[in-house]
């Protein structure tokens, strides 16, 4: 009995060894038992999609926070207006036409002729009214920020909407073209906020976009049905099958095997090997995302700025960007994204150990410190990142104690500042600056300049003109400077911008990630 | 006492007890193949240890970027590289330390708390054997890794807590060995003979119990060591271990994962490592066992 189960071990530790590398969560199995829909040139057309994660917010545009969810709703739910595929503009949506009045206060849209919901019903301009109510001042709103300025919305008649701002507020426009103010029936807007409002209802969708869905449940994949009452035209694809493959290696063997014809968050590192391989296309796509390390400026000697910018400076970017990125990303010159405002004209912290060295014996850490950074445990490229820092920034005299933790941990640990330091990313959600520089650099309130602790009550103010100002050339040169002071003042290690990278097999046409990190399948084509 | 003061009288017919024991022991090593490999693994896994500055111009975590991803049998490294440039042969070489330390520590307090509590109920019985018998039923409902990796996530990570929560959770097997032992032998003469002539309770089970109770234990010694070094690879591998950019094997297989179609040496390697010191150390295991069985 005792010799029988001392063999057990040895299977397990061979088992184990050889197995723990390979055998990573994933979805597969799921996948391969449930019949798939497969394509031929005379049955429907199905793409099939294999995406990193799945949905986790309620299925209502202003109560998404999460990238899987709003992924789905900008291919559901249209907006009012929509940004424009660089990520930089914005052009008519639902609306065709706007104008203001001469004060900046009040604004009218006209809307489309012959909208109609995925059943059939027409668009009235008493559900924009009805849906961006629920944006602004819905119970269970995730961006009712964005929209304080907003002090009345009318439906002038079925096809005219009027809003009128308390303030001016220059951002309007872009705010109207995010994913939030996505346009539901008005009825269906208002029961969403209901206290027993049922969130597995919401996947029945019924909005104005590309394509519907008739409901889904966590674990399945979602599917996607395309609108034929689709005011740019039906799609040409008819079903958008959407599944959730978490392992990045399986995702990109499921697209070589032609399993999936697209998938999303290929590794950086299987870029350019995908390429070189026949039937298979990857790319990386420009988005308005930076990648940084946060510092928080209320531990010493972090509050000293000398300190911070003497880690900017002993980071070496290109070396991150090459091994961590795989040349993937582009040196981060400034604290925002590429995106509106964006000063192309600052210098960042390009690497420059002399002059790490020489503010670092200026500074209050001359000594050496020792400082902590949290790393999200399964962010492989947050780990690699702070390896890369232990080690560059030992040179320094600073000594750093990695500590992977749960995401969960590391957010409350920020959130409470209980940290010294912890790799990050953002990615804009709309194309104005306003999002960025109010969470990032405003002070003194929650999100305390991204969890950062600085607050510069000068920098503040400079932010709150700059949300008022209505000529854009005076705005751009007010946000230069802000990003100017943010930079300088160094609460965070800014590393770089990253791209947003996705695989296709070589039938399919017209895959794009846009701007700000959303991908429509509209214009997608599977060439049989 | 010696046989001439028992009077003088020959013990001709009688084997004497070293010569008995030096055949059996001879016999035994001669049919006993399994334990003989794994004592020469395991030797060979413990000079990799010692000696592995020895063996490596490198130091496991300086970072070469312009040698990242180096396949084995590269110049001037065995093993090839990781993405960060390292020598794959001198992290393994390093984390044998680490592993061996962590199989060793994390063994030994759960083995000598586990069977001094195995031979106290089991000789005592009564309330203190009920309670401490629920007390280890409770905890072996829950598996193991789960309960372990949840005193993990309380303590947070690292080798101390690591030592800690299979500590706490490691010494059940060793508890319910020796008291399973302990009930057999606590009614047999000599258990007796020496209660009668009125030895303490605390010498009866240290100087008479546990030497003959403790074989058991020891062997399943082998097998706690293959299990804390895998449990402390898979608490690697989930960020729970040794954090980077210390070399372990478990934290190897997991930093390679995500390169496994680019770079398979980066996860094999280790893993193989792994399977190495596992093997060896079952080995003995069940050598011992065979010995004791046959």
């Amino acid at each position: 009995m005792l010799a029988r189960n001392m063999r057990s071990p040895v299977i397990l530790a061979a088992v184990a060894a050889l197995l723990i590398g390979a055998c990573a969560p994933s979805g597969t199995q799921s996948a391969t038992t449930q019949p798939q829909p497969t394509a031929t040139s005379t049955g429907p057309k199905v793409l099939k999609m294999a995406r990193n994660a799945e949905p986790f917010s309620p299925f209502v545009p202003w109560q998404i926070d999460d990238n899987p969810a709003l992924f789905i709703s900008v291919n559901v739910y249209d907006t009012l207006l929509r940004t424009t595929k660089d990520g930089v503009g914005v052009e008519p949506g639902l609306a065709s036409k706007w104008e203001s009045s001469a004060d900046g206060l009040t604004w009218t849209f006209t809307l489309r002729d012959g909208i109609k919901f995925s059943d059939g019903s027409a668009l009235k301009a008493s559900d924009v009214k009805g849906s961006l109510d629920m944006a602004r001042g819905g119970e269970k709103s995730a961006w009712k920020d964005n929209y304080k300025a907003i002090k009345e919305i009318t439906a002038v008649d079925d096809k005219t909407v009027k809003i009128v701002l308390s303030q001016p507020y220059a951002p309007l426009l872009s705010v109207l073209a995010m994913f939030s103010g996505g346009i539901l029936p008005a009825d269906m807007a208002k029961a969403t906020d209901a206290k027993d409002y049922d969130n597995t209802m919401a996947w029945k969708t019924k909005g104005t976009g590309a394509y519907y869905s008739e409901g889904w449940k966590k674990g399945d994949p979602i599917i996607l049905k395309r609108n034929t009452n689709y005011w740019k035209g039906t799609p040409a694809v008819d079903e958008v099958r959407i599944e959730y493959i978490p392992d990045d290696n399986t995702r990109v063997l499921k697209l070589q095997g032609g399993e999936s014809d697209l998938v999303d968050f290929v590794p950086f590192s299987q870029i350019a090997a995908l390429n070189g391989q026949s039937g298979v296309k990857a790319q990386t796509f420009t988005i308005q995302q930076s990648a940084f390390v946060i510092l928080n400026t209320s531990k010493p000697p972090l509050d000293d700025a000398k300190v911070r910018q003497a880690l900017n400076y002993a980071t070496d970017k290109d070396a991150i960007i090459k091994t961590v990125y795989f040349g993937q990303a582009k040196f981060m010159n400034s604290p925002i994204p590429q995106g509106t405002y964006w000063d192309k004209s600052l210098p960042g912290y390009p690497y420059d150990i002399e002059k790490a060295k020489k503010l670092m014996s200026e500074s209050s850490g001359k000594a050496g410190f020792k400082m902590d950074m949290q790393v999200r445990s399964g962010n492989t490229n947050f780990a690699n990142t702070a390896v890369i820092l232990k080690e560059a920034w030992a040179k320094l005299g600073v000594t750093v104690d990695i500590q992977t933790l749960d995401t969960a941990v590391v957010r409350t640990n920020y959130r409470a500042g209980n940290f010294m330091s912890t790799p990050s990313a953002w990615t804009n959600d709309m194309n104005d600056p306003t999002e960025i520089v109010n969470y990032a650099m405003r002070g003194g309130a929650s999100p305390f300049s991204y969890w950062t602790r600085y607050n510069n009550p000068d920098l503040n103010d400079k932010i709150t003109k700059a949300d008022l100002e209505q000529d854009a050339k005076k705005r751009e040169a007010q946000y230069s400077e802000i990003q100017k002071i943010y930079l300088d003042a160094a609460p965070l290690v800014f590393i770089a911008y990253l791209g947003a990278t996705a695989g296709w097999r070589n039938n399919v046409d017209g895959f794009f990630i846009d701007g700000l990190s959303y991908y429509r399948f509209e214009d997608v084509k599977i060439n049989k | 006492m010696s046989e001439k003061a028992l009077g003088g009288r020959p013990l001709a017919e009688v084997v004497p007890l070293s010569q008995l024991g030096r055949t059996t022991r001879l016999q035994k090593i001669r049919v006993a193949p399994t334990l003989a490999a794994g004592l020469v693994l395991l030797v060979l896994v413990i000079v990799v240890a010692i000696t592995a500055p020895l063996l490596t111009p490198y130091d496991p975590i300086e970072q070469q970027f312009t040698e990242a991803f180096l396949p084995p049998f590269s110049t001037g490294h065995i093993l090839g590289t990781d993405n960060f440039g390292r020598d794959i042969w001198s992290r393994i070489a390093f984390s044998t330390r680490l592993d061996l330390q962590i199989g060793l520590l994390s063994v030994s307090f759960p083995f000598v708390f586990g069977s001094l509590i195995g031979i106290a109920t089991g000789y005592l019985g009564g309330t203190l054997d009920t309670i401490l018998m629920r007390i280890v039923d409770v905890l072996m409902a829950f598996p193991f890794l789960i309960l372990v990796i949840a005193i993990m996530s309380i303590l947070g990570p690292g080798l101390t807590n690591l030592y800690i929560a299979v500590g706490v959770v490691g010494w059940i097997p060793y508890a319910r060995i020796t008291r399973g032992e302990t009930l057999a032998t606590r009614h047999l003469e000599y258990v007796l003979a020496a209660r009668t002539i009125g030895c303490s309770s605390a010498r009866i089970m240290l100087r008479h119990i546990l030497p003959n109770v403790i074989a058991p234990a020891l062997i399943y010694v082998f097998t706690g060591m293959v299990l804390a070094i895998l449990t402390g690879a898979t608490l690697s591998f989930l960020g729970l271990g040794p954090q980077p950019p210390t070399p372990e094997w478990g934290a190897m297989i997991a930093e390679g994962r995500q390169y496994l179609l680019l770079a398979w040496w980066m996860t094999t390697l280790p893993g193989l490592a792994l399977l190495v010191v596992g093997v060896a150390l079952s080995l003995i295991g069940d050598g011992l066992a065979e010995r004791r069985g046959g």
